[in-house]
């Protein structure tokens, strides 16, 4: 195995990989990890049937044993799935060799393969679970902060990517964080569904464990930490579906944040800006170039993660009692979402950190549009004398005009009949002030993150614990093979 | 009762426009299938298949308005097939020529060329309002050839570009589009005749030139081998129209950015209504978002209509409705999508001030490749780059010009005299060949434009009306 190993995928780079995931994730679906997690749930398999007398005690013991990737003969797996097109046996088959007789016939006892595989993903999802719930409950933290930083501070509001009204920077960043607490809700909530075993024999009957098969689920389910499931779902792929289009959601909730950072990082607005660092290059061409490359980035895997959610929608058309087609288009599928989205929460996590907020920028931005985005403000004031129809038809020709004219709108607007007898200047600039029309957007804000905290107590994640491959020594260095 | 926002008819031109919407009007469809009806029978009496009378009665009675169309409802309340209520309505205005009716044809037959020639109505439609389009970029191109701004990269300010320079990618963008619905028009252009399992077995032993002149009629080929279940050309016309659709979300959403108001270069031509129910001072760019709003549909529809090629063995209506859902609405949308563009671009607004004032707003920045070459003259490439991010990062710390920062700087300010530094303070002065690239991009393809019809054809094949 140390002949030239291409690695051709973006994810397998050894100079890409970290913008597209992390090394913590890749290492959830590493090859040989995969091989062993299916290993362990052969030998739990084991376990559980010796407990209940099905297979003798001395097997599981000897299967156990066995049931290590560094023990097996890699290159005869390969030469084999060559010849077998199968994706279990081969592995078996090396596992047989090393389990001494007469033991052996007792490994992968009236399993099938599916039952196997779908087992040892739902232990990868629950690693990557791990993972996502401690970094989303890092953001929330993260955006808290930011909310209470900048509750106070008055912004524009733009719709159609023209400016609006007055509010605060906080309150533009608690609905992030809103958005981003119902995606933590929804990762919770999905964790009872989908972390589940499978163990129903070729056709979802368990007519090969005998009558103690329900008995045997419970038992190995257990084992592993996962719940059972009512009946096999082989063919019946809405959890895979739910978890793919989940990481969708929260990956595009997050992508919208980075796109609205890299959106007000153009130089024309300059109010934010992500984290930049001294020899960080934004072009090779134009030494000027400070890029919101990260943002970007967020926004690129977002997008390939979309494309997997509508992919684990396809894996749920399947045949009869097994169809595999779905199977190795979630092997793809799954395992490419959940790196690139623990690549984007790593990189958010980065940007929200150092995200710069430059408040001199955004104090220009409102004072220069103040007239504008308090024409709502002003409208309701003439309103209160002309009617709130006739005062938005004056405000908006008198806009418009200005529009078209250059200069400002008050002047024209002081220039009509309608206005110029009955309201003074003065009277006209009073409501224009607008850090008095930012609504209640301090309070909802201060709510949004009383809220999120309370929630965010209630998520119980390991943020402390460090990942070590079952694989590697304590210098992390992978025994297998070496 | 219309539940679809393209069939509203009070506010129904927001996502389509009326002709498009009158091409896959029900009745319009009914009528393509009557049209594919009677150039049969007109085909099937001049090789003796069926008697003369029969034709021509066929012919003369084979029009929407004869029909009944209570009773094709009802029939459609009875039967799930697709076809066979308004064929049963025929026959019975028919009398005893009816029974010579859709003689040997199959239900697909019908469906497929009547789409056929639908989708070739659209394309023609889009065909002419993308090449105004174009037309409107050429000009616009020209005017605004020598027009400096900031070109962007990242949405960062990069370097100094002209306005002209922009409209030329946007209109040689719509010519590759062009060039590719030509082609896909030429695609599509065959019908369908080849009965239940396309082995023509009920059109007797002329089937090939019935087949052949039938479909003559209508404007269309023949291809001895059906396509039923070889959806190939119908993707490739779904992609197409796709594609373009894409590019003209494209040149929509740039349009929409550069009317930001924090940047203001670009307008699209106001309503004479307002924009806001709330903020009677917004302008916003209401068309320019639709259309970037349809081409997400169509670009879905696209994707629907490529997988629907799986057909399995000789006819698969699954993949076929499938298909039949799609294909209207990629048309209209992007019909609806390029008259949108053709309209916005025809009455942009072009803020040159504005344009000017953001070039140089950050005035030395800009030109900072220009700098970078200007010093590498002296201290080589690789050095001029670090120096040049040094002095500009100087400059913004310190918020002060570049030029004063380069010229105290020891190592640089001998090297170049104030004069040398015009671009610094002058940015349209560095803007490249753009020029001469828009002169030589109007140029190629206007030569194209006045080798091609104004109407979409099939070369050596008349147009039918």
């Amino acid at each position: 195995m140390s002949r030239c190993d291409p690695a051709g995928h973006i994810l397998g780079s050894r100079f890409y990989a970290d913008s597209y995931s992390t090394a913590e994730a890749r290492q959830i679906f590493c090859d040989l990890y995969r091989y062993q997690r299916w290993l362990d749930v052969e030998a739990v398999l084991a376990e559980a049937q010796a407990d209940l007398g099905i297979i003798p005690v001395e097997a599981a013991i000897h299967i156990r044993e066995s049931a290590r990737i560094d023990r097996l003969d890699l290159d005869y797996i390969s030469r084999e799935l060559k010849v077998t097109s199968h994706s279990l046996m081969p592995l078996l088959g090396a596992l047989s060799a090393v389990c001494p007789e007469p033991y052996r016939r007792y490994i992968h006892f009236g399993a099938t393969t599916q039952d196997i595989q779908d087992t040892a993903q739902s232990l990868e999802l629950r690693d990557v679970l791990d993972l996502i719930e401690r970094d989303l409950v890092f953001l929330a933290d993260q955006i808290s902060r930011l909310v209470e930083r900048y509750n106070s501070l008055v912004t524009i509001g733009r719709t159609h990517a023209q400016h609006a009204l007055p509010m605060t920077m906080g309150l533009k960043m608690a609905m992030w964080l809103d958005e981003l607490m119902r995606s933590i809700e929804r990762f919770s909530q999905l964790r009872a569904r989908v972390l589940v075993s499978q163990l129903f024999g070729g056709v979802g009957t368990m007519d090969a464990f005998g009558h103690r098969g329900i008995e045997l689920l419970d038992l190995f389910s257990s084992k592993l930490g996962l719940s059972a499931p009512m009946t096999a779902w082989h063919s019946a792929r809405d959890r895979i579906a739910e978890f793919l289009n989940t990481v969708a959601i929260a990956a595009g909730s997050l992508a919208s944040i980075a796109d609205e950072i890299r959106s007000l990082a153009r130089n024309e607005a300059g109010e934010m800006e992500e984290p930049f660092h001294a020899g960080k290059i934004g072009s090779s061409t134009m030494p000027h170039k400070r890029n919101p490359e990260l943002c970007e980035q967020v926004v690129v895997l977002a997008k390939l993660i979309k494309a997997n959610a509508l992919t684990g929608l396809d894996g749920l058309i399947n045949e009869h009692e097994r169809d595999y087609r779905a199977v190795r288009l979630e092997w793809v599928a799954l395992a490419d979402s959940s790196m690139f989205f623990c690549g984007l929460l790593s990189l958010m996590k980065h940007i929200l950190t150092g995200l710069v907020i430059h408040r001199d920028r955004v104090q220009a931005n409102v004072d220069r549009a103040a007239p504008y985005i308090c024409s709502e403000a002003l409208m309701f004031f003439l309103g209160s004398k002309l009617g709130k129809d006739r005062a938005h038809t004056l405000i908006y020709e008198a806009s418009m005009e200005a529009a078209e004219r250059g200069g400002s709108f008050i002047d024209v607007l002081m220039e009509h009949p309608e206005i110029n007898g009955m309201f003074t200047r003065e009277q006209i600039e009073e409501p224009l002030h607008p850090e008095r029309h930012t609504g209640l957007s301090v309070r909802i804000a201060h709510r949004v993150v009383e809220s999120a905290a309370r929630h965010i107590k209630e998520v119980k994640v390991n943020l402390s614990g460090k990942r070590q491959c079952p694989l590697s020594n304590s210098y992390g260095q992978c025994l297998v093979g070496a | 009762m219309a539940s679809h926002p393209i069939d509203f008819q009070i506010n129904g031109d927001v996502f389509s426009t009326p002709e498009l919407r009158h091409i896959f009007d029900e009745k319009s469809v009914i009528q393509r299938w009557l049209d594919f009806e009677s150039a049969l029978a007109a085909v099937q009496s001049r090789y003796g298949l069926i008697p003369h009378d029969a034709s021509q009665v066929i012919r003369d009675k084979a029009r929407v308005e004869y029909l009944d169309m209570d009773a094709v409802r009802a029939g459609y309340e009875q039967s799930r097939n697709s076809v066979i209520p308004v064929l049963s309505e025929l026959r019975k205005v028919c009398g005893s020529a009816g029974q010579y009716v859709h003689y040997g044809a199959t239900t697909q037959d019908v469906l497929d060329t009547g789409m056929v020639l639908g989708v070739r109505e659209a394309m023609n439609i889009i065909f002419q309002s993308v090449r105004d389009a174009e037309s409107v970029c050429i000009d616009m191109a020209r005017r605004y050839a020598a027009t400096p701004m900031v070109g962007r990269t990242h949405g960062q300010q990069a370097l100094p570009i002209t306005f002209g320079l922009k409209v030329a990618v946007w209109a040689s963008e719509l010519r590759r589009n062009i060039e590719r619905i030509k082609q896909a028009y030429s695609s599509i252009g065959y019908g369908q005749l080849g009965g239940a399992v396309g082995t023509m077995a009920a059109l007797g032993p002329k089937a090939f030139d019935i087949a052949e002149d039938t479909l003559a009629r209508l404007g269309l080929k023949h291809v001895p081998c059906s396509w039923h279940t070889a959806r190939d050309s119908v993707a490739e016309v779904a992609s197409v129209l796709s594609i373009l659709c894409m590019t003209l979300s494209k040149v929509a959403n740039e349009i929409f950015h550069l009317q930001k108001t924090e940047i203001g270069e670009l307008c699209e031509p106001p309503p004479s209504g307002a924009s806001s129910s709330t903020m009677p001072h917004k302008q916003n760019p209401v068309i320019c978002q639709r259309v970037v709003a349809v081409s997400m549909h169509v670009r879905a529809l696209a994707a629907t209509i490529a997988e629907g090629m799986g057909h399995v063995h000789e006819r698969d209506p699954r993949r076929l409705w499938a298909e039949w859902l799609a294909m209207p609405q990629i048309c209209i949308y992007t019909g609806a999508a390029a008259a949108y563009m053709e309209d916005v671009l025809s009455g942009l607004r072009v803020n040159v001030h504005r344009m000017y004032k953001n070039l140089t707003m950050n005035s030395h920045v800009v030109v900072s490749e220009w700098l970078m070459f200007r010093l590498a003259e002296s201290m080589g490439r690789v050095k001029a780059q670090a120096k040049v991010r040094e002095l500009v990062a100087a400059a913004q710390e310190q918020g002060v010009a570049l030029v004063q920062i380069l010229l105290q700087d020891q190592e640089t300010a001998g090297l170049l005299s104030p004069q040398d530094l015009e671009p610094l303070e002058r940015p349209e002065l560095y803007t490249g060949h753009a020029e001469e690239i828009v002169r030589r991009t109007v140029q190629e393809i206007e030569d194209v434009r006045n080798s091609e019809g104004s109407k979409l054809s099939d070369g050596n094949m008349a147009e039918s009306s």
